[in-house]
Order: C-alpha cells, then structure tokens, then sequence
C-alpha cells in the first residue's frame, strides 16, 4: 500500500474517525493523521483494514509512523464470537515464543466506527497463503512445518490459568469439553441450515454414541488454527499466528484434529497443511506440548472437526443467503466447503461402518 | 442455447481470474474479485450437473425407502412406503429441491431409526443409507481448478 495513494472515496469518513479515535486513546499522541488505509481479507468474520498513521506528539515536529490492523464487528460475519475473545487472546500470547500481533485497543462504544472494534499492531513481513493453493511453500515446507505444529504444541501446552485466559473463558470440566463443543456446533446447524444434512447429523449421532475419553489437560483452543492462518516470510520464519476469533478452553486435540483437518490439505491429505507429513506433525506437537495424541481420541476429534467446518460452512451459506453480507468468501465457503466436508465425512461414515460389520 | 450458460460462466471465470482481478488496484477487491470468478466456476459446473445429482439423490433414497417400508411399523411405514413410490414429475433445480429436502429429512429420520435397532434387516438399511450418502459426496464434490 503506497502511503502517497489517496484513500479510496468510501473509506475516506472511517479513516478519519479512525484518526479522531486514536488521537482520543493515545495519551502522548496530539495529532493522528491515517495517511492510508485499505480493506483486506482477514478471515471473513470482522472487517479487517490495514492502516498507516503518522503519530505526531507536536504538531510541529516529524513523528513516528505505524502500521496498524483495525477489525471491526460486520453487519453479519463467517463465524458469531465476540472481538474481546481474540482480543484477549493476543494480549496472552504476546510475547511469548508463539509470534503474534501486539493488541492495543478494544473499543465496545458504537459512536466511534459504528460497531465494535479493536486495534492491534501490524506484522510488518510475510503473508498468508491460500488452503487450496497446490504447493503454497516449495521447499520452505519443512521448516515451516516444523515451526507450524511446534507453535501449535505451545499454545496447546500453556496454562490458561498462567496466561490469564481461564478468567475470561469458560472452562469446561475435563469430560465435558467434547459435549460443550458438539452441542454448540450442532446448535450452528440446526439454527442455520439452509437445507436437511443428513451427512453432518449422522456424524453428531455417531459422536454421541461414542464419546472421547476426557481431556488430558485443560488447553487454549486456538479454534482456527490451519494454513492460511499464519504469516510467514519467504525465509521459512512464521511471523505471526492470527484470527483467534474461536479461541476458547477445552481438549488440546480439538486443535490437533482441526489442523489435521483433510481440507486444509490441497493435495495429499496425509500433509496437512500442505506443510509436512501428518505422523511427523503429530510427533512434532507432542513434543511441544508434551501431551499426547492417542489415536482413538484424535479420530474422535477428527470427526468432530469434519462436523465443526460442516457448522462453520452452514452458518456461511445462511449468512450470505439471508444476511446483509454479501461477502463472495461466504458463499464460496458454503458452497465448496460444504462440499468438500460432506464427501470427507461420508466416506469416513462409511468406511467406519464396513470395518465394523 | 450456444454457448451453455457453463461455458459462459467458465469463460467469465477465466476473465475475472486473469484479467480482471490482477488489474484492480485495492487487495480487498482483488481478492473479492477471485472469488466472484470460482463461484462462477462452481456454477457453471451446476449447471451442467445440478438436475441430475438430484434426480439420481431422490431415487436412490426411495429405493432405501422402498427397501425399508415392510419391516418399519405405524406412522413411520406410512410415511417412508408414500415417499417410496414419488416422482420427480418437474426437473427445475427449484421443484427438484422442494423433493430433495423432503427425502433428506425422511432419511435422517429413518437412519435414525435403524441404528436403534438390534437386526440384520436394520444393519442393511443402515449400508444402503451411507452408501448413498458417500454417492451423494461423490456426486456433489467439486475439483477446483488448478490455479
């Protein structure tokens, strides 16, 4: 984004509000001027806006120019969650050795940009790349692998009561993680389904009638974690971890199961993530968080995954079919997505029921 | 019609990925713009195969339906055996839905059922169900393109 473009026409009255908002927040800050700002793609469920600002303590002097992320609430959005939730996330992995972005502001007052926002600091390298690209990485792959299931064994081994997160989440008993979680995605569906899933309700039949074991450990569920979720650099380094807008507590291989996930996986889906091998990932995670993956309870977790991305792809297809979002990513989501999930399920279904009989 | 509403869609898919979509200068348009062009993509290809998944999804579960009806009992039987014997009289994608939906939640009913019960006429009930459900997978599964 060239800092001399003019703001587009639309984008002109937000930017300033923007400006006045800061200028409001930042007490060393008399004049703050968005020298630019654009929309971009930052997961489907919150407007997201990179910005420039030029920060003058006086008026009179150069001051420092930063880049800032703004995410505000949509008139309807991918995935209902409150902004506090990845909010708060940033705040309790920043600084860690998790690589995410720093939080500075979380504004609930509508009269500033008209729906609930929050702030936080531009990653100033790397970029996401696409779940469906063929071969997203080239030979970065293995080393970005490596980092990918090592950030996710930190975050699924850190301790939600150490990093303050168990204060603003519910925490769910250890044997009750998969049942919050079934029941809350089995809700999604049935209040969003555009049309009967009978796919997506014989796997929360089959989920039922054989629960997991209970959670090992009581973890922070990043809830979205997966390629496309990440920046990294063209030296193979992850610079950042993003869109906690799911983040909550429950069982460590609710994390695993989505990141294994076969749709996350554009052409082999023993490697998730187009990254490396799935059993390499898995040891890899395991060494990190220093728990374990049994086999029994992460098929179990797979399966409810398959369930949650139904959820998530419902929820997307009733949005933009009712909603006043008309987001193209809403209806692609919906339409590929659930697609693609229903035959991963289906042939699982299926598979699972000729090796039993 | 010539061209077919596919091959108009796929011609416009072409368009906005490759010349539409890299000469707009904001991200988030370019970004919009890509997937406008694989939705066209994806419509094109139902288009061409919409009607048929349909009909070939409603038979195949009134065949299930048909199979199931003697040994289920009351208003069950009832409504599985009518659902058994329909048609698919109109071929609109809108008419085929309207009796798709219907199948759908009869088969979710009756799935539901059968897994309840301890018998080998259940158990297959049970492997036509998700046999037509992984056809269904099949039929409905799009290959996106390679980019």
């Amino acid at each position: 984004m060239s800092e001399t473009q003019p703001l587009e026409p639309a984008l002109v009255d937000l930017a300033a509000r923007f400006g006045d908002y800061l200028e409001a927040h930042m007490p060393d800050v008399t004049t703050a001027d968005v020298e630019a700002m654009e929309r971009i793609h930052g997961g489907a469920s919150r407007e997201t806006f990179r910005v420039k600002v030029h920060l003058r303590k006086d008026p009179t002097k150069p001051g420092e120019h930063r880049g800032l992320i703004l995410r505000r609430d949509p008139v309807g959005s991918l995935i209902d969650t409150d902004r506090d939730v990845e909010f708060n996330a940033y705040r309790a992995f920043f600084d860690t050795t998790v690589p995410v972005p720093e939080a500075l502001f979380l504004e609930m007052d509508t009269k500033w940009l008209d729906r609930p926002f929050f702030v936080m600091s531009e990653i100033p390298t790397g970029e996401a790349q696409s779940p469906f690209a063929p071969d997203p990485y080239g030979e970065l792959a293995p080393k970005l692998g490596e980092q990918f299931w090592r950030h996710l064994g930190t975050i699924s081994g850190a301790d939600p009561h150490a990093n303050g997160l168990a204060e603003k989440m519910e925490a769910p008993a250890l044997d009750a993680c998969w049942q919050k979680e079934l029941a809350y995605w089995e809700g999604v569906i049935d209040s969003d389904q555009l049309e009967p899933h009978p796919i997506a309700r014989a796997a929360i039949r089959k989920l039922r009638r054989s629960p997991p074991p209970p959670a090992q450990k009581l973890s922070v569920i990043h809830g979205d974690y997966r390629i496309g979720n990440f920046m990294s650099d063209e030296k193979g380094d992850f610079t950042a971890v993003l869109d906690w807008e799911m983040c909550h507590l429950g069982d460590p291989l609710e994390d695993l199961a989505w990141a294994l996930d076969p749709i996350w996986a554009a052409t082999d889906p023993n490697v998730p993530a187009s990254l490396i091998a799935r059993d390499e990932g898995i040891a890899l995670w395991e060494k990190s968080s220093g728990l374990k993956a049994d086999p029994a309870a992460l098929a179990w977790w797979e399966l409810f995954s398959n369930v949650k991305g139904l959820g998530i792809w419902i929820s997307s297809s009733h949005e933009y079919a009712t909603g006043d979002n008309k987001d193209p990513i809403l209806a692609f989501s919906g339409l590929f997505c659930t697609a693609k999930h229903n035959e991963i399920v289906a042939a699982k279904l299926l598979k699972s029921f000729e090796e039993a009989h | 019609m010539r061209p077919e509403a596919n091959d108009l869609l796929n011609g416009g898919f072409g368009t906005m990925l490759m010349e539409i979509a890299p000469n707009l200068n904001a991200t988030y348009s370019t970004g919009s713009a890509s997937v406008v062009g694989l939705l066209m993509y994806c419509a094109g290809i139902e288009y061409e195969r919409g009607a048929d998944v349909r009909v070939k999804e409603n038979e195949a579960f009134r065949a299930i339906f048909r199979d199931a009806t003697p040994n289920l009992t009351g208003d069950l039987q009832n409504r599985i055996a009518s659902a058994g014997h329909g048609t698919d009289d109109v071929l609109t994608i809108s008419a085929l839905n309207v009796t798709n939906d219907g199948l759908r939640e009869l088969l979710i009913e009756l799935h539901a059922h059968v897994e309840e019960v301890e018998d080998s006429w259940a158990r297959g009930i049970e492997h036509a169900i998700l046999k037509a459900l992984n056809d269904s997978g099949q039929m409905r599964k799009i290959e996106l393109p390679a980019l």
